[in-house]
């Protein structure tokens, strides 16, 4: 076994899989999708810093926050 | 659930009821097992950190849930993720690993979990990654959930080993995006 995860615990890699994640680190660039949803996710955390909570529309999985 | 719905994002408190979820598929039990038994218990103790959704009219029934932890990913080897220049002679890389994330079966198709996905990305992101450092989100994701997490921009542990474990291990990189 190379890989070792547990949800509420680290992962350990070995061998080839640590191999993998080192290339696709040093490597890869971020997705697209990634960076969107990091995106909407910072306005959502900042709105949470302000208030501790968030209140939303969600209109056919658009996200309104206000 | 109708398609305009005012929602509430906050984090678990001590009198919500966690017991109303339904998960639907079986795979997803235990997520509605550590909802009902655990998830308090553990954000009592610090041990993790539930956000749930909730809907205005029944403000302590929460419809969806993600529970963060600190985590690691520790590699073996000569694996230094940095490349040439960086020195770091340790094996382990911080990360909040996202440790549940469900959706109440009859809310299903809204959004709630990409959002909430969203949500702890951004709070990663914004809050923990400049206040303690840390560079990866994780996730052991479920088989069925795979499609859905790399549409958040999750990357797979692209090995044979792990696209065959139960529960693949999909990452983002955190420090590669700016916003």
């Amino acid at each position: 076994m190379s890989i070792k995860s547990h949800a509420f615990g680290r992962v350990m890699l070995t061998d080839e899989d640590a191999k993998k994640f080192k290339n696709q680190v040093r490597y890869g660039k971020p997705k697209a999708a990634a960076v969107k949803s990091v995106k909407n996710g910072v306005v959502l955390a900042r709105e949470f810093e302000k208030a501790g909570k968030i209140r939303l529309s969600i209109k056919r999985a658009k996200v309104k926050v206000g | 659930m109708a398609d305009n719905s005012d929602l509430e994002l906050r984090q678990l408190e001590p009198g919500d009821k966690v017991t109303g979820l339904s998960v639907g598929d079986p795979a997803f039990l235990p997520l509605k097992t550590f909802f009902r038994k655990h998830a308090k218990t553990y954000e009592a103790q610090s041990l993790a950190r539930t956000y749930v959704v909730c809907e205005p009219a029944e403000h302590d029934k929460p419809i969806a849930f993600i529970t963060l932890v600190c985590g690691e990913i520790e590699t073996q080897g000569d694996t230094n993720l940095l490349g040439d220049g960086v020195t770091y002679r340790y094996h382990g890389y911080p990360a909040v690993k996202l440790a549940r994330l469900a959706v109440d079966a009859r809310r299903r198709s809204a959004g709630l979990g990409r959002l909430l996905v969203e949500f702890a990305l951004g709070l990663v992101k914004e809050v923990i990654c400049p206040a303690v450092g840390c560079r990866f989100m994780v996730v052991d994701s479920k088989r069925e959930s795979v499609a859905f997490y790399e549409s958040c921009g999750f990357t797979m542990l692209d090995t044979g080993e792990n696209r065959a474990r139960d529960e693949p291990v999909m990452f983002i990189d955190l420090h590669k995006i700016q916003v």
